[in-house]
C-alpha cells in the first residue's frame, strides 16, 4: 500500500462513531518508560527517571496480541522518551506485524538519522516532535540547552527516513505568543500535522501556576488557532486540537474537523470508551493523561487487558458519566460536551464535570462583564500525573482587557 | 447539531436563538427535508480521536480529480501525491460529523452543509 493510501486509512482509523454500541480501545497511548532526556517544566508525568518495576520487554510484547484482539487501530508510543526503552524497536515491529499502526511522540533529543532509519524499517509511520515554542520559550519549558536545535534536527531525520513528520505543542502563558511563528516554522520543516493543546495543571505544571492559561486567555487564543487551522487546510498542514482545547466557540466545526468543510464537534471525553492509556509499569487508565490514583483500572501483570477493559470501574467512568456541576451543568452544550476534558478539569478542581478552560464559557461570561480566575490553593504531592487544587473565582472583567489578556 | 448561518457556531437542538451571536434560528423546508431523509436512511456521526500525549492524525493528500474524498475537493493537492492513487470510497475518512444519509461519504452533502436560515430578532 502506498503511503498516500496509508494516510487515508490511518485517518479513517482515528475516526469513530461515538454512539456505536461496541466500545473498544481504538486509540492507545502507551508510556514505555518514564526515563527521559528532558525534564520539562510542564510534564504531567514528571518524567526524568524510570518508574519502579517498568514492564520488561517480554512482558510488553505479550500485550500486543491483546491489543489486536480488542481491535486497537493505532498505538502512540511515548515516555518519558520512548526510544530509551529497550522494548521500543521490537514493539514497533510487533505492532506493525499485528496490523496496528505504530506512531510516536518524542522530544527528539537523540533522534539521529540512524535511529530514524531503524525506526522506519521497523514499521514506524509517523513521529510527532514536541515543540513547545520558538527557541527561547521551548528551551525555557524543556529545561535543556540546545533542545530546540535537537528537535528541528529530529524533524529532518524523521522526514529523511520516510516517516511523516508531525508536531505537538502545549500552549500556555510562556509560549502563546509563538503560535503564529511556530506555524511558519513547522511549515518550513515539512510538518504535515500539528496537535495543539493547552498545558493542564498536572504533574510539574501544577507546580508552575503562573505558567497556566487563565480561562479568559481563550478569548484571544482560540480565534488565533482557528485562523491558522483555516490557513493550514489550504497549505497542507493539518492542525488538530487536543481534547483539552475547546469548546463550542463559533469556530468549533473548523477546529475539530480534519478536512475542509467538516462539521465535527467535540462529543465528550472518550477515555475508556475508545481511548486507552498504558503506564510503563503496566497500569491501565482510560486516557494517558488522567491522574493515576483514581483512574488506574488494573495492572497488566495481574490481569488481561480484556478483563481490565471490560470489568474495571475506573475505566468505565465515562461510560456512565458522573453529573456535571458548576457552569457545565447549566451549559446548553452539556448534553454533547459532557464537561470537556476530564483530566484537565480533575487536575484543577479535584473532580471532573466542571471545566473552566472552555471558550464558550469564557465568551458567555465576558459578554456579561465577568471572568473566572484560577487560584492555586493546594500544591501537588510531586508524583507522576498528580495534581494540586485550584479555586475558581468569578470576578468582574474589564472589556478592554478582553482580547489583550494573555500576559500574566 | 444545527449551525448558525450568521456566525457558523453550533446551536443546541432546543435553542431558537444562536447562543453565540443571538440571531434567531429558523428551520428551513430544505433542512426539514434533509433531517427527515437522514432519519429514514440512517445517520452517522463521527469524531476524530485524540489524546493530549498522543499525535495528530495524518494530513491526507487530496486529489480533486478523484471522487469520494469528502471535503478534500476544496483543498490543494499535496505536491507529494502525484502519481499515487487515491483510496476507494470505502477507504476515505468522512469529512463531517453532520448526519449523513449513507454510510459512504457524499462529498457535497457533507462538505457543504446547509446552515440554518437565520433572521435578526
Amino acid at each position: 500500500m502506498s503511503r498516500s493510501l496509508e494516510r487515508w486509512s490511518e485517518l479513517k482509523g482515528r475516526q469513530i462513531e461515538p454512539e456505536q454500541p461496541k466500545l473498544f480501545p481504538a486509540y492507545v497511548v502507551w508510556e514505555l518508560t518514564l526515563s527521559c532526556d528532558h525534564a520539562c517544566l510542564h510534564c504531567g508525568s514528571r518524567a526524568a527517571v524510570s518508574r519502579q518495576q517498568e514492564l520488561s520487554p517480554e512482558e510488553a510484547l505479550l500485550i500486543v496480541p491483546q491489543l489486536a484482539e480488542l481491535g486497537t487501530r493505532e498505538v502512540v508510543l511515548i515516555g518519558g522518551e520512548a526510544y530509551l526503552s529497550p522494548v521500543f524497536l521490537p514493539l514497533v515491529s510487533a505492532l506493525a506485524e499485528a496490523g496496528i499502526t505504530p506512531v510516536m511522540t518524542t522530544g527528539g533529543w537523540d533522534m539521529t538519522p540512524e535511529r530514524a532509519r531503524t525506526m522506519a524499517q521497523a514499521g514506524m509511520k509517523r513521529v510527532s516532535v514536541s515543540l513547545d515554542g520558538l527557541e527561547k520559550a521551548h528551551q525555557q519549558i524543556r529545561q535543556r540547552r540546545d533542545s530546540f536545535k535537537h528537535a528541528l534536527r529530529a524533524m529532518t531525520a524523521i522526514g529523511d527516513a520516510g516517516m511523516d513528520i508531525s508536531a505537538n505543542t502545549h500552549f500556555n502563558r510562556l509560549n502563546q505568543a509563538d503560535l503564529e511563528g511556530l506555524y511558519t516554522l513547522l511549515k518550513m520543516q515539512g510538518v504535515r500535522s500539528w496537535q495543539i493543546q493547552i498545558t493542564a495543571a498536572l504533574g510539574r505544571a501544577a507546580d508552575q501556576p503562573e505558567m497556566l492559561f487563565q480561562p479568559w486567555d481563550l478569548l484571544d487564543f482560540m480565534p488565533r488557532v482557528a485562523a491558522l487551522k483555516q490557513r493550514g487546510l489550504t497549505e497542507n498542514l493539518l492542525i488538530m486540537p487536543g481534547n483539552n482545547l475547546g469548546y463550542f466557540g463559533p469556530e468549533e466545526a473548523l477546529l475539530r474537523s480534519p478536512l475542509p468543510g467538516g462539521q465535527d464537534f467535540f462529543q465528550g471525553c472518550q477515555a475508556g470508551k475508545f481511548v486507552l492509556g498504558i503506564e510503563s509499569n503496566g497500569d491501565v487508565k482510560g486516557c494517558p493523561s488522567l491522574p493515576s490514583l483514581p483512574y488506574v483500572g488494573g495492572n497488566l501483570r495481574n490481569h488481561s487487558l480484556r478483563d481490565i477493559w471490560e470489568k474495571a470501574a475506573a475505566l468505565a467512568f465515562r461510560r456512565n458519566p458522573s453529573p456535571l456541576w458548576g457552569f457545565c451543568a447549566t451549559c446548553p452544550f452539556a448534553e454533547v460536551c459532557k464537561g470537556g476534558c476530564n483530566f484537565t478539569a480533575h487536575a484543577l478542581l479535584g473532580r471532573p464535570g466542571n471545566n473552566p478552560y472552555c471558550h464558550f464559557r469564557a465568551r458567555n461570561l465576558a459578554n456579561k462583564g465577568r471572568r473566572e480566575r484560577l487560584l492555586r490553593i493546594a500544591p501537588a504531592q510531586g508524583n507522576p500525573f498528580d495534581h494540586g487544587l485550584f479555586e475558581l473565582i468569578e470576578e468582574e472583567f474589564n472589556p478592554s482587557e478582553r482580547y489583550h489578556s494573555a500576559s500574566p | 447539531m444545527k449551525q448558525c448561518r450568521s456566525c457558523q457556531g453550533f446551536v443546541p437542538p432546543s435553542y431558537q436563538q444562536c447562543p453565540h451571536c443571538d440571531r434567531m434560528i429558523k428551520t428551513s423546508a430544505a433542512r426539514s427535508w434533509k433531517l427527515a431523509a437522514n432519519l429514514f436512511l440512517g445517520s452517522s456521526l463521527t469524531m476524530t480521536l485524540s489524546a493530549c500525549y498522543g499525535t495528530p492524525p495524518p494530513m491526507p493528500e487530496c486529489d480533486p480529480k478523484i471522487e469520494n474524498q469528502g471535503a478534500c475537493v476544496t483543498s490543494s493537492p499535496s505536491p507529494t501525491n502525484s502519481g499515487e492513487p487515491s483510496p476507494p470510497a470505502s477507504e476515505s475518512p468522512v469529512a463531517s460529523a453532520s448526519p449523513s444519509a449513507a454510510p459512504t461519504v457524499s462529498p457535497q452533502s457533507t462538505a457543504s452543509p446547509s446552515p440554518e436560515a437565520s433572521t435578526k430578532p
